[in-house]
């Protein structure tokens, strides 16, 4: 396991995409994670009310809450790092590479491993960086009184990991399909920023429109959660309505984490078996 | 010990059967040449002994166990064009091959010094000619110092001096017992090179045999005389030749492979027939080639 990381590491470490890609999704991250405090002090600067509160007063750095409220907006930046295992894998595709590594000496499912082990390290890495800047801007910026629950809740770390490496699977497999890395990164983005948001966003709001039967609506909005954008998605429920009282989920769901898990299982599967299937 | 079966070795795309119940054997120690025209299933038969491609139908095995990555790192291969990262170094490269093969990145300079890339090992890849490209793929099939070697096109893009430097390198690496299997369409290199080759066609094999003795049914001697007439009439009744050709004001004579010129000459001697010129030609291997083609 050892040695198949290091051979990744060693396809990477000198592929500048790579380090462009990994640094991009860092400081977007931590600027956001850092920037909601200006956000709020720019926000009643201005005047703004919502609801009777000072925005400021929101408690978006209290633990345990800010595991939950950091880790959704890290939701929205997992895209980058799909960017990169697209790009490693197309390029192993496009030159051939996958092909030499095989003659080489590596069996088919060597190297389905060594690409997931990519994936689990950037996923680890990046629930890394979330718990470090959790921490520290919790630290900062949070009420010295919620000090006590620090690890609670912490939980949406690990539900944020699992959520990564399911999606970087179906990014994987979505590469081993198309090939062509412009391709993949553009309908991808299509993909999980409109296409299935919309599909989904319909089939829960309008079921009806779909069919005269009478169940139908009711299956279709059940059928929406295990899309597997809306499935991945759904492991963090958006936080913020908190603010203006209203009730959100604010655990993580055994039911949703056994979607993703199949979600994740077929991936892999699948990944798997286009490899065996196919001549390279 | 057996390096390499195969049983009915077969692969189909769509319509076209690229290769068709291919059968062979390589010993240890041979250089085994894979001729065919193009398109006659050498790539394929290659990606499939390699696990690159995968078999419509039949079985191989090496080293007389079935294949696995395992065997695959007993053997150091280069298939078509040479694939490497384009962005990386050649030393960059070969460590991620030697991280693969599982050998010493020890072993990196030392190759890269033998295949004449060593200035160069920090350069990217993508700035590399075609022959430096050819070069580096034949280091890292010698990376990990295999007992047997596939070599497909090995001097493609090649200069004529880079040409003689992989032969050489190639009769070199022969010699010290490791078996190469040596693909090419070039006759006269393997010739140069081969102890065995098959001759593929359209994904059938027309042809497996040792090269000395294929060549030896087309030894030839070429005989002058001042006089031909008399030549020929000295010939009408000896018995050491099957054949005899008149071309050029010579005799070619197809003699028996036990007759030698020596033979040739002490009967001419008893004949009294005075001759100016004998000279022995060795068959090539790409008239054999042709031959083997145009009978099927």
């Amino acid at each position: 396991m050892k040695r198949l990381l290091q051979i990744e590491w060693l396809k990477l470490k000198h592929y500048r995409p790579f380090w462009v890609l990994t640094g991009l999704y860092t400081v977007m991250v931590s600027l956001i994670c850092i920037g909601v405090h200006f956000f709020f002090a720019y926000l009643k600067r201005e005047g703004a009310d919502i609801n009777g509160f000072d925005p400021t007063m929101f408690p978006f750095y209290d633990f345990p809450d800010i595991w939950q409220n950091i880790t959704y907006i890290a939701t929205w930046f997992k895209l980058f790092l799909a960017f990169i295992v697209v790009i490693s894998i197309a390029n192993e595709a496009t030159h051939r590479t996958l092909r030499q590594n095989i003659i080489d000496g590596m069996s088919k499912k060597d190297w389905l491993a060594s690409k997931l082990l990519l994936i689990v390290a950037l996923a680890v890495a990046a629930t890394l960086l979330l718990f470090v800047l959790g921490i520290i801007t919790g630290l900062i910026y949070g009420h010295p009184e919620s000090y006590t629950s620090i690890f609670d809740s912490t939980e949406f770390l690990l539900a944020y990991c699992l959520e990564v490496i399911t999606y970087l699977t179906f990014a994987f497999l979505a590469t081993l399909v198309i090939r062509r890395s412009g391709i993949v990164i553009v309908a991808l983005m299509m993909y999980t920023l409109a296409f299935e948001p919309l599909t989904t966003l319909f089939l829960t709001n309008f079921p009806d429109s779909l069919s005269s039967y009478a169940k139908m609506p009711e299956i279709l909005s059940t059928a929406a959660a295990f899309f597997p954008i809306r499935a991945i998605n759904n492991l963090i429920h958006v936080p913020y309505q908190r603010w203006v009282l209203q009730e959100i989920q604010d655990y993580v769901s055994f039911t949703e984490v056994l979607i993703v898990l199949g979600w994740l299982a077929f991936n892999i599967r699948a990944c798997y078996w286009l490899l065996r299937k196919r001549d390279l | 010990m057996i390096v390499l079966s195969t049983q009915n070795l077969t692969k189909k795309y769509s319509r076209l059967t690229a290769l068709d119940q291919l059968n062979f054997e390589i010993q240890t120690g041979m250089i085994f040449g894979l001729l065919g025209p193009n398109g006659s299933g050498k790539t394929t038969t290659l990606g499939m002994i390699l696990s690159v491609l995968k078999p419509t139908s039949g079985t191989f095995q090496w080293f007389e166990k079935p294949p696995s990555a395992a065997s695959r790192r007993e053997i150091g291969a280069i298939l078509e064009i040479p694939c490497f990262y384009p962005y990386m170094t050649a030393e960059q490269n070969l460590q991620v091959a030697a991280k693969i093969k599982k050998c010493p990145t020890a072993n990196i300079a030392p190759t890269l010094k033998t295949v004449g890339l060593y200035e160069r090992r920090n350069d990217p890849f993508k700035t590399y000619s075609l022959g430096m490209k050819q070069r580096l793929a034949i280091g890292a099939a010698l990376l990990a110092n295999p007992p047997v070697l596939i070599l497909d096109e090995p001097t493609n893009g090649l200069d004529p001096q880079g040409i003689v430097e992989i032969r050489e390198l190639v009769i070199q690496i022969a010699k010290s017992g490791k078996t190469i299997i040596f693909a090419s369409h070039l006759l006269d290199e393997v010739q140069k090179v081969c102890t065995d080759f098959m001759v593929l066609k359209k994904g059938k094999k027309l042809f497996q045999g040792n090269v000395k003795e294929a060549l030896s049914d087309q030894r030839m001697v070429e005989v002058g005389a001042e006089n031909l007439a008399d030549l020929q009439n000295a010939f009408s009744n000896y018995q050491g030749i099957s054949k005899l050709e008149i071309k050029d004001d010579l005799c070619l004579l197809t003699a028996l492979p036990e007759i030698t010129t020596n033979d040739i000459s002490r009967y001419l001697f008893d004949k009294k027939v005075i001759i100016n010129h004998l000279v022995e030609r060795e068959g090539s291997l790409e008239k054999q080639f042709l031959k083997i083609l145009a009978e099927k």
